[in-house]
């Protein structure tokens, strides 16, 4: 998987939900259609939906079908999206034709007959009509189980058949066109249904036109509670602080010179300051005039006008950051949210947890309620921050900081994500546990996608110590810390990983290169072992296999691996590089090769055109295995020129210690074990 | 009185673009790597090709600048539709700077039509021949092009709610040359009931800012008109019957999103405003009552018929005014004595209500679905005399998302199979449900984010089948199989009963349409325009091959309609059925409008109306 393309997508998703929790429009203003089957065997439909009236603007979602009043035409309820939710769409049609209607009762079957099939047949005419009854159908909905049959103009019954569940078929008579009739299983018979005779006519009415109240003013309670991010304001001298304030309940309100209803509202809190201490809460106004000009200006506009009104409580100024973390929390807050008006305020509670959001002016009657609420049950909240009287089941979903992330995320600040998610420890509910790490998941891999490498190392360790089974951010952690080459760091992560996915190759490679890296060659050899048995095809597998196995005293093995290697891969400059150097530099003499080895070293000098810092190091060390040691001393001068420019200080100590071996006429051999 | 905008939009353009390259699965499909695509056990192979387009898609290449084209001619048809709504208007001066010089167009409006549907409740009515595309009818330039619209405008002459509006459905650049083809419909109340005016107009445009109409060609017209039978009318009368429902004019009156506006996310959590509607006798009289569901936060409704007709609010004294958030429910008789209990879907289970028989509820707890509950259907699916149900859970639970790795959003877009399990709940007796999916063999492509089902014996074979419509991918049909008696087990066929259906699946109806015998089947897709527009432009995918093209252009094609062929497969009429463009649909049953003894379809429509400029 490349979890890069799948934030690509993620993120296309975001977009999308959050451009339609703005309100944005989408595939809307779609009309519902109707279709008027034209017969024949092989029937076509005709769109009436105009000329029927049904092509309503709704964002229609379920349709249940019935005859409501029992006027013998079907008529349905449809739920909507848009105003008003529910409509009972009666059937108005004129026709001269003609309908039966039967209710069944099951007996062996189940009672309400739910998957009996019931057949009309007409005279004259071979084909017949079914109806299954159903219970649940077309998109959350339930129809009648009254089961109701047209029947065209001029058309006799010849009979009506049921299939009761489990098989078995009945005739049943008694059924004229017209009327309901009651079936129970066995009898053979239907029973006239006498529709209740007070049933009074359906009315229309005028319908005023759909009611969309913005909305201006609100009280927003929340069931659960989120810290309000982290978000400072500015002092009126400049300074810049936190507007969180653990200890006793706050509210930040936002407030302009320019808006009556702020003023007024502020003069009311002015007016009942004693109250308002009383209820131990404070009061943070910040004013959002001129916003994006200097301090100073600012202050000149907001200090003048409340030493007028003797503002009793402490007073700031928002700015665009304070805004933004703002709209962060309101979008991860409300559920369609609307930028929010002047005055809006946001109770906190004690830890600093959003409470209550207001839209509009707050009163202090209401203040005084809501405060007191700050300490209330689960349940109360519940209660509370329904609009209507009703009996929860399981309750709101809680809250999780997942929301909060997303939106932090969403304005391009993962960071900000991470910082808040900070505030949450390890807790004892696992559950809890588990979304915060999946919410560390999300941040690490964001932080990755922007290439903030450490900080995202830090949230997917962070996502492991929440839980401890997520492979997922195990891998993405070890693959990270391999890439930057913090294989030490690396290695206990693959190791779980492998244990936990142990088909999944590349992360054994991972491990394999990590191991050779920390020179821990027998576990390497291990892993390496079963790569190049699972897959001998693997090139890669059996060179490094086969390095490992030098570092082993097992050269043998490895010269035969890096032959089938090399027989595998011809061109590889690593295979032949590798094979070169053992057998230039080999204390065995079953191995050591100096013609093979020079020959080999000087077909990748060519091919890498000299530009090979390990190659040149193999040459020479070949041309010294063939007693060339001018020819050695030129070729590790070049290899020593690459290694400056490369600032490798430990390969040019490497390097510089053999030319000095050269310079003795002394071949390099290596010191290797022995089996 | 907002202080300012506080919000950056800039990511806002971005955005738009991505919906629509989402619409497509364009983005979607990053996903698919060489391990997706390749190798498929069931030998179902998406074309490589396609994959490897829509990693690399280049929207600048790909049709979607036309879209900009699009809107323009939006704008000009728009102007169009609203002279032929007011025809008094029609001003000679007000089309020509609309019109090119040499503007050419053929009729209009055709007048020697004949009855499709002779004897029928509405009178559908086509032209006889094509001989009207005569030189005779051509019109030209202004003065003409005022004439045929005039002509046209007078379908409705003297009626009232006119309306009238074109669609845009195909843009083809060829140069300094606009061909568009669109969808044209008027409608409108005259004396003699209402009248419907459809029709596809084929133009010309010339390239400018704004485009100028070249020509007109019109093709598919179709009058409908009250016809020598009778006529069919539908009119919504719940504000009359509901008029002293406090709850409808305090709730139900209101959208969805003036409470989104007002609630605390964790109450609501949704935009899609999906809430059910069901109808049931709760109380034993033979009468239908009706239970309405809504989101977190605001309590469902139930509303009882009442002998005289009128509606009743009984939520509260019946015990289901449940404010957690609900898709749907059933009224069905749990424990056969004869009343109707409830099977409430809550978000992530299934709540269940035993009915004392006069229509009060006690709640007999409930069973957990992995899958966030959307709709559900009951049947008696192995024929032991009691109801079982299967849920559809369309996303998956957090457990799960945390598993997989997906993060919840559909991968592939095209073929997801990463979202909720659906689960069929086995009946044992005394509102104790088992899940039985695996044990019946349905545990089998059962992660596609499932919106819908509905049983049927399609092959008449004695047992109940069930067809689930999946957004995002393929659908299920799964075959009840009796293989021992009693003991059945369930097998997904719906590829070798050519059901497939890949597409965004929004619901599922059986009715047997052709009277046959046999249940025919209606599944609902979205119908995209900006979805057929790009994919059906030449530069699409370029070079691409005829297969690969025809399975993206599938994914916004509408709803599909089979014919059950009798023999265990179906035949895809959706072509010919003119039932396709239901534009984007969500609930879509059948029903005999009229009475003549056929079984009609109705389908509810649209997905995020809002108030604001420019629909996506």
């Amino acid at each position: 998987m490349n979890l890069n393309r799948i934030f690509a997508y993620r993120k296309a998703w975001k977009a999308l939900n959050t451009m339609l929790e703005e309100g944005r429009s989408y595939s809307g203003f779609e009309r519902n259609c109707a279709f008027l089957n034209l017969g024949g065997g092989q029937p076509q439909f005709a769109d009436i939906s105009g000329a029927c009236g049904l092509d309503l603007m709704d964002d229609g979602r379920a349709i249940a079908v019935t005859d409501w009043d029992f006027d013998g035409k079907l008529d349905f309820w449809i739920s909507n999206r848009t105003a008003p939710r529910i409509r009972l769409q009666h059937n108005r049609s004129q026709t001269r034709n003609n309908f039966v209607s039967v209710r069944l009762i099951g007996v062996s079957c189940n009672r309400d007959a739910v998957g009996a099939r019931v057949e009309l047949l007409l005279e004259g005419t071979p084909s017949k009509q079914i109806l299954t009854l159903r219970a649940g159908e077309g998109f959350l909905a339930q129809s009648s189980k009254w089961i109701h049959f047209g029947i065209a103009d001029g058309a006799q019954i010849k009979g009506l058949k049921v299939l009761w569940p489990g098989g078995k078929s009945e005739e049943i008579t008694g059924v004229e066109p017209g009327h309901f009739f009651m079936v129970e299983q066995g009898s053979g018979k239907a029973h006239k249904w006498q529709v209740p005779t007070k049933v009074k006519p359906l009315q229309t009415i005028p319908v005023a036109k759909d009611i969309v109240l913005p909305s201006e003013s609100a009280r927003i309670v929340m069931a659960s509670r989120l810290p309000f991010p982290e978000a400072r304001y500015l002092e009126l001298d400049g300074k810049k602080t936190i507007a969180v304030e653990r200890g006793r309940p706050r509210l930040i309100n936002l407030w302009a010179t320019w808006c009556a209803p702020c003023i007024a509202e502020m003069d009311s809190w002015t007016k009942k300051q004693a109250t308002l201490r009383e209820l131990g809460i404070d009061i943070l106004a910040l004013s959002v005039d001129k916003l994006d000009n200097p301090v100073a200006e600012r202050r000149a506009i907001v200090k003048p006008f409340l030493e007028k009104r003797k503002f009793p409580f402490t007073v700031g100024l928002a700015d665009a950051g304070f805004l933004e973390v703002l709209e962060v929390a309101g979008r991860a807050q409300i559920d369609k949210y609307e930028s929010l008006p002047v005055p809006s305020s946001i109770l906190l509670d004690a830890k600093g947890r959003i409470a209550v959001i207001y839209k509009g002016p707050v009163e202090v009657k209401r203040l005084a309620t809501d405060v007191a609420l700050l300490g209330a049950t689960k349940e109360v909240l519940n209660v509370e921050a329904s609009h209507f009287q009703g009996t929860w089941i399981e309750g709101p979903w809680p809250a999780t900081p997942t929301g909060m992330l997303d939106k932090f995320m969403s304005f391009g600040q993962p960071e900000a994500a991470k910082h808040y998610l900070d505030q949450f420890t390890v807790s004892g509910d696992e559950r809890a546990n588990r979304d915060l790490a999946e919410s560390y998941f999300i941040v690490g891999s964001e932080l990755r996608f922007q290439k903030n490498f450490n900080e995202s190392i830090k949230a997917f360790a962070h996502a492991i110590k929440l839980d401890s089974k997520k492979t997922r951010a195990r891998l993405e952690l070890a693959t990270l810390l391999f890439r930057m080459q913090r294989y030490i760091e690396a290695l206990p992560h693959l190791r779980k990983v492998v244990i936990e996915q142990p088909q999944v190759h590349n992360t054994r490679k991972m491990l394999s290169l990590s191991l050779i890296q920390t020179n821990d060659h027998v576990n390497a050899a291990r892993h390496l072992h079963y790569l190049s048995s699972i897959n001998p095809e693997d090139t890669m597998a059996k060179l490094w296999y086969g390095h490992s196995l030098v570092r082993l005293g097992r050269a043998t093995e490895a010269e035969r691996l890096f032959r089938e290697a090399l027989n595998l891969q011809p061109d590889s400059l690593l295979v032949i590089n590798e094979l070169a150097w053992l057998l230039a530099t080999h204390t065995d003499a079953e191995i050591y090769n100096p013609v093979e080895a020079l020959k080999l070293a000087e077909q990748s000098a060519k091919a890498s055109k000299k530009s090979n810092l390990r190659v040149l190091d193999t040459l020479a060390a070949a041309q010294a295995a063939n007693g060339d040691f001018v020819v050695a001393v030129k070729t590790v001068d070049a290899a020593i020129g690459l290694a400056l420019a490369a600032k490798d200080k430990r390969i040019m100590g490497l390097l510089q210690k053999r030319r000095e071996g050269y310079l003795k006429k002394r071949p390099y051999r290596e010191t290797l074990p022995v089996n | 009185m907002n202080s300012r905008s506080l919000t950056n939009r800039s990511w806002l353009d971005t955005a738009i673009v991505l919906v629509v390259s989402l619409l497509l699965g364009v983005i979607g499909n990053v996903w698919a790597d060489s391990e997706t695509v390749s190798g498929r056990s069931d030998g179902l192979e998406f074309h490589r090709r396609l994959v490897d387009e829509f990693v690399n898609i280049d929207p600048g290449e790909n049709g979607w600048e036309s879209e900009s084209f699009s809107e323009a001619v939006s704008i000009e048809m728009k102007s169009i539709a609203k002279l032929l709504v007011h025809p008094d208007g029609l001003a000679a001066k007000e089309l020509e700077v609309r019109l090119a010089d040499g503007f050419i167009s053929g009729p209009l409006r055709f007048t020697n039509l004949e009855t499709i549907n002779e004897g029928g409740s509405m009178r559908i009515s086509r032209p006889v021949t094509d001989s009207e595309k005569t030189k005779k009818s051509v019109r030209r330039g202004v003065e003409g092009f005022t004439e045929a619209l005039n002509y046209l405008a007078n379908v409705l002459k003297n009626a009232s709610e006119r309306r009238a509006k074109f669609k845009v459905m195909h843009v083809e650049v060829k140069g300094d040359l606009i061909l568009t083809k669109m969808l044209f419909e008027m409608h409108g109340k005259t004396t003699k009931g209402r009248r419907q005016v459809t029709s596809t107009w084929h133009c010309q445009w010339i390239l400018a800012d704004p485009p100028k109409l070249h020509s007109i060609r019109v093709s598919d017209y179709r009058e409908v008109a009250p016809g020598k039978n009778g006529v069919i009318e539908f009119i919504d009368v719940a504000p009359a019957l509901l008029s002293d429902v406090a709850s409808y004019r305090e709730q139900l009156a209101m959208s969805f999103d003036y409470w989104r506006a007002r609630s605390d996310k964790s109450l609501v959590a949704d935009l899609l405003g999906a809430q059910g509607v069901i109808v049931g006798d709760v109380n034993g009289d033979k009468l239908d009552d009706v239970y309405i569901l809504q989101p977190g936060g605001l309590p469902n409704r139930l509303l009882i018929h009442q002998v005289d007709g009128t509606a009743r609010d009984a939520s509260t004294e019946s015990g289901v005014d449940i404010l957690d958030f609900c898709r749907s429910a059933l009224l069905i008789d749990l424990d056969n004595d004869g009343d109707q209990d409830l099977a409430i879907g809550l978000a992530w289970k299934l709540f269940l209500m035993e009915n004392d028989g006069k229509g009060h509820f006690t709640p007999r707890g409930g069973f957990r679905s992995e899958g966030q509950v959307n709709s559900m259907a009951a049947a008696d699916y192995d024929n032991d005399g009691d109801l079982d149900i299967y849920v559809c859970g369309r996303d998956a639970s957090g457990a799960i998302k945390a598993e997989q790795g997906a993060l919840g959003i559909p991968m592939p877009y095209y073929d997801a199979n990463n979202g909720g399990p659906n689960t069929l709940f086995q009946n044992d007796g005394d509102f104790i449900f088992n899940d039985v999916t695996k044990a019946v063999g349905m545990d089998v492509n059962n992660q596609r984010f499932s919106l819908a089902c509905a049983w049927e014996d399609f092959d008449n074979d004695g047992d109940q089948d069930i067809y689930v419509a999946n957004d995002f991918g393929r659908k299920n049909l799964f075959r009840n199989d009796e293989i021992e008696p009693g003991r059945h087990v369930f097998v997904d066929i719906a590829k070798q009963a050519k059901v497939l259906d890949i597409g965004p699946g929004m619901s599922a109806a059986w009715g047997d349409y052709n009277n046959d015998g046999h249940p025919d089947l209606y599944v609902a897709n979205m119908w995209s325009n900006a979805g057929n527009r790009i994919t059906l432009q030449k530069q699409f995918l370029p070079g691409a091959d005829k297969a690969t093209r025809a399975q993206a252009r599938r994914h916004a094609r509408g709803n599909s309609v089979y014919l059950n062929a009798g023999d265990g497969t179906f035949f895809d009429k959706t072509q010919s059925s003119g039932a396709n463009m239901a534009r984007w649909a969500w609930s879509s049953n059948f029903i005999d409008l009229d009475n003549d003894g056929r079984q009609d379809l109705v389908v509810a429509n649209g997905m995020i109306s809002a108030g604001d400029s420019g629909d996506l």
